[in-house]
């Protein structure tokens, strides 16, 4: 029983683990919950704009673990496959590239500052005034 | 490659880097892909591949500027020696030098309604299996060269980009899954010293001029519950693809002149079925085409009792197919490698058959490297049995009695290639 306990304790580490990534969005929005498909719809290129109208723009932060969990968890991509999509994108005109910046702290300062802006950090700490922290639901 | 287009190129790369480049709100992008390749027999891809050659390259810069949150504008422009200008001569073939052409690729306005529904007006590009709109990236596929059986470049003037429109847009399903639409409609223009007119082109026949009345066609994508797993059918038509040709009937008769044809292709449609699985570092991908033609011939000139010339007069219905399976693995984060099926076949209910310029199998294997995130290394070999998807000077010398094949039935070629993007 203890060792059935164990294993499901450290599944549900695992689990937390991999939900880790905390997804913020321009405070400006004034977006609470976004809906998993949609949030899939936004990083692989499909869904251009929010509910509102505002153009959708995505910030990154690539040479990060977080980007890598991010992705894996919400838009079922590795960051080679992210990548590769993306150059499809930009190279046929669709639309722009993710803005990729380095670390939370840059994310943060990233998407408080730009209208329609949503992105991902590893620490929900580091979000500020300027953010709204979402539910994926 | 004219350095005019190596150098700008170079220096936006220099300076960007991995990033887009910016300047008031004007987003910049641009790649450059150098290869080589090589083949033991056949020319194949290049115009003196057996030589090998450095003529596999191109390279691209884009702009796109967003106006408002739904209104877009994008344009591209692309060059290649791969492309570029062939001089034909008047025996109907083509002079080896080329000079490297620069077009406008695509150039558009883009509206967003909504996820499921947009508009671009301009000259935009024809949506189209896996890889038609991407067809020209090389950092956007797995391979240095695309399956010839199904993206087969040859074609690529009448099926790549319209003058015209085209609507988009993406359907969310719900549990079904999402549901990817794309339409276009447009003119085309299509030179006579182009790829096209080099698939009919040798000593027997020559192109005065190509044209087309309009070409449309539409694309379902499927991206089914199952993660990782869409699959799609994709149509395009041709309307009134004709040609005036010259039959130099010379060549057998000296005292036969030259013969004017028309050459209509009253129906021209292209059929494609998809579908791409990606689980983790695995790739799979497969497409299946088929290609349906009726064309008639019209002529002046013709000697009452020229049954050769007669022969070329005959309505001609042709039913081609190709697919590709390709399988590709991850071994690590920068490094993939794979193999490649391609088979084409002029003739779709054609069983096994001695003439080898009617069937293309080939067998590639492949392996890249991503050595930053803007540099790609790739090289992969090729085994080809058949030569049906070579230019028809490469194949045949002639189309009259006395004509020569000039191919080979079994074949290797060896691709390498690099390319820089930002």
């Amino acid at each position: 029983m203890h060792r059935i306990s164990s294993i499901l304790l450290a599944l549900a580490l695992i689990g937390a683990a991999g939900a880790a990534e905390t997804v913020i969005v321009n405070a400006g929005l004034g977006v609470k919950e976004v809906a998993a498909g949609d949030l899939e719809g936004m990083f692989d290129g499909k869904k251009a704009n929010w509910p509102s109208g505002a153009k959708v723009v995505l910030v990154t932060q690539p040479e990060s673990a977080a980007h890598e969990a991010f992705l894996k968890a919400h838009v079922g991509k590795s960051p080679s496959q992210f990548a590769t999509l993306w150059k499809k994108i930009v190279f046929t005109g669709k639309a722009n590239a993710p803005v990729a910046v380095k670390g939370d702290a840059e994310v943060v300062a990233m998407v408080a500052k730009t209208p329609g802006a949503i992105g991902y950090v590893s620490d929900a700490a580091s979000a500020n005034a300027g953010v709204t922290v979402v539910t994926v639901k | 490659m004219r350095p005019s287009i190596i150098a700008p190129t170079l220096l936006l790369l220099a300076a960007g880097a991995a990033q887009a480049v910016e300047f008031g709100g004007i987003e910049f992008h641009g790649f450059y892909s150098q290869g080589y390749t090589i083949s033991d027999k056949n020319e194949w891809l290049v115009d003196r591949s057996q030589h090998g050659s450095f003529d596999l390259n191109d390279a691209a810069v884009n702009a796109s500027f967003d106006a408002t949150d739904r209104l877009r504008f994008a344009a591209q422009i692309y060059g290649s020696d791969l492309y570029g200008d062939p001089q034909m001569v008047n025996s109907g073939s083509f002079d080896q030098k080329k000079a490297a052409k620069v077009n406008l690729d695509y150039a558009y306005g883009q509206y967003t309604f909504a996820d499921a529904i947009g508009l671009r007006l301009g000259r935009v590009k024809q949506a189209y299996g896996l890889y038609n709109e991407v067809r020209d990236i090389d950092a956007a596929r797995s391979t240095a060269i695309l399956p010839q059986s199904v993206y087969d470049n040859r074609d690529r003037e009448l099926n790549y980009l319209v003058n015209g429109i085209a609507g988009f847009g993406t359907f969310d399903l719900a549990k079904a899954g999402k549901l990817e639409w794309a339409g276009y409609y447009g003119a085309v223009n299509i030179p006579v010293d182009g790829t096209i007119a080099k698939q009919y082109v040798n000593s027997d026949v020559s192109l005065d001029e190509v044209s087309v009345d309009a070409v449309y066609g539409g694309q379902l994508m499927w991206s089914l519950p199952v993660e990782g797993l869409r699959m799609g059918f994709s149509y395009r038509n041709a309307d009134n693809l004709a040609s005036d040709a010259v039959i130099n009937a010379g060549a057998f008769n000296p005292f036969q002149p030259a013969v004017p044809m028309a050459v209509v292709f009253d129906e021209y449609k292209y059929y494609l079925g998809s579908i791409e699985y990606t689980s983790g570092d695995l790739t799979l991908q497969a497409e299946y085409q088929r290609v349906l033609t009726h064309s008639t011939y019209t002529a002046g000139n013709v000697p009452p009792f020229s049954a050769i010339i007669q022969s070329f007069l005959t309505p001609t219905d042709m039913d081609s197919q190709g697919w590709y399976a390709l399988a590709s693995y991850r071994l690590h984060p920068r490094v993939e490698a794979g193999a490649v099926v391609a088979i084409y076949s002029t003739k779709y209910d054609e069983g096994k058959t001695d003439d080898w310029n009617s069937y293309q199998n080939d067998f590639g294997v492949f392996a890249g490297c991503n050595l930053t995130d803007w540099w790609t290394l790739k090289a992969e070999y090729h085994y080809v049995e058949g030569a049906a998807l070579l230019d028809a000077q490469n194949r045949e010398t002639g189309y009259f009695p006395g004509s020569q094949t000039v191919s080979t039935e079994y074949w290797s070629y060896f691709v390498a290639r690099t390319t820089v993007s930002f």
